[in-house]
């Protein structure tokens, strides 16, 4: 039996856990409430935009134009696809800030041309080991033209019949750089790359800082890079498919 | 004279006090949560409503492809030739053939005011239907999105507001 001394304490204690109970409930309403707020809805329509801005600029035929005026032509090293070619600004609502990647758009040159012969070339280094094709750029200065592609995996041969690009393919690399051997016979091959890899892909602003604390939207697109032909020689006017990946951000809250 | 009595009745009105107090802070809270939830359920039925419209117009023909050259009233209204280029023909439909109640009912959104415009690349307005806020609106959605128009960039907006 209780002693009739201790019933208020009882009484007090019954009361402290009710109003706890009625706090921690309360508390978690409004904990709920308040993540509620953040819904989905403004960050998909980030991305939204984005996709948007690669569609537009895939039927403009910008993407095409800087893919062409970079990536088949390693005059020098790659550092960043220019402004010049492709302008984010032009297309985003004012505090919007956006990153674009675009896949295989830097190669491994030949150094010392003209690379004939039988010869090694070290490619940029990969972030995971991967099967991918590789593209390679050759010129034929000769009647019988053979080349031989050999990594860690089986050899390829081909007979190319003209001076072009060549995907080729699919090869086994490793992580990290990785020794491509060619034997060649009547060719010089230019430069190659292997296809769909980050580590030959270029972006818009290799140096941007992209935010940790705000939401960043991501996502991807492929579009077809088409190139002036000689239709009636049978060149296919389709250089070839390729990724171009995206981050969106808002500079400041959403 | 013992004080017992007294006692228990000073505990009861703290504990009167105690509980009409919370039942207080209890009810007004429920309440404020009623309104808000009332009101952001309103909310984002308006956000979902303005993001499918938008997407449908930029992204899509409509249903069918060819409504705009049809007599009957479309089933989706698309303005789009290929994603996020706008059809002059369309577009024309949309603005001078299509009302303001008919887009409403084709769109399903009966209960709210809706507000269409299309911008050049430095924010003039080429095209508009429908009517603007004015700031009158208590609650109101604005969603826009790039495209081409006769071969220039260009912004579509798309309010809903009530």
């Amino acid at each position: 039996m209780i002693p009739s001394s201790h019933r208020g304490l009882i009484f007090a204690l019954d009361a402290a856990i009710a109003v706890s109970v009625i706090v921690i409930v309360l508390l978690n309403t409004s904990y709920y409430f308040s993540t509620s707020q953040q819904d989905s809805l403004p960050h998909l329509q980030l991305v939204k935009t984005a996709g948007d801005i690669i569609t537009i600029m895939d039927a403009t035929g910008e993407l095409d134009t800087a893919f062409l005026n970079n990536a088949l032509q390693p005059a020098g090293p790659f550092a960043e696809i220019p402004v010049t070619d492709i302008n984010l600004s032009l297309y985003l609502p004012r505090n919007y800030r956006m990153w674009l990647e675009m896949a295989d758009m830097k190669e491994t040159v030949c150094a010392l041309p003209p690379c004939t012969g039988d010869f090694a070339l070290t490619t940029l280094p990969l972030e995971k080991p991967q099967n991918a094709l590789i593209q390679v750029n050759l010129s034929v200065i000769g009647s019988s033209p053979t080349l031989t592609i050999n990594t860690t995996g089986p050899p390829l041969t081909i007979t190319p019949l003209q001076s072009g690009i060549y995907t080729l393919g699919q090869f086994t690399f490793p992580v990290g750089p990785s020794s491509v051997n060619f034997q060649t016979n009547d060719i010089d091959v230019g430069w190659f790359k292997i296809l769909g890899t980050a580590a030959y892909a270029g972006s818009t602003n290799e140096t941007l800082v992209i935010p940790q604390s705000n939401f960043v939207g991501t996502g991807e697109q492929y579009f077809t890079v088409t190139k002036t032909a000689n239709l009636s020689s049978g060149e296919s006017p389709i250089e070839g498919i390729h990724r171009v990946r995206f981050k969106i951000w808002i500079e400041g809250e959403l | 004279m013992k004080p017992r009595g007294q006692a228990a009745v000073t505990d009861l009105f703290i504990a009167i006090a105690v509980f009409v107090l919370l039942i207080t802070i209890i009810t007004v809270d429920w309440n404020k949560y009623q309104i808000q939830l009332a009101s952001e359920l309103d909310y984002d039925t308006m956000k979902f409503k303005a993001f499918h419209i938008i997407d449908a117009l930029v992204r899509t023909p409509g249903v069918p492809e060819d409504w705009e050259a049809q007599p009957e009233l479309p089933s989706v209204i698309g303005l789009a030739s290929e994603p996020n280029v706008i059809s002059n023909a369309k577009l024309t439909a949309f603005i001078n053939t299509l009302t303001p109640a008919q887009i409403k009912e084709i769109f399903k959104i009966n209960l709210y005011t809706f507000f269409f415009e299309l911008k050049d690349q430095n924010g003039a307005i080429l095209y508009s239907h429908g009517t603007p806020t004015n700031n009158t609106a208590d609650f109101s959605v604005v969603l826009s999105r790039p495209i081409i128009y006769q071969e220039n960039v260009g912004v579509v907006s798309f309010t809903i507001w009530k």
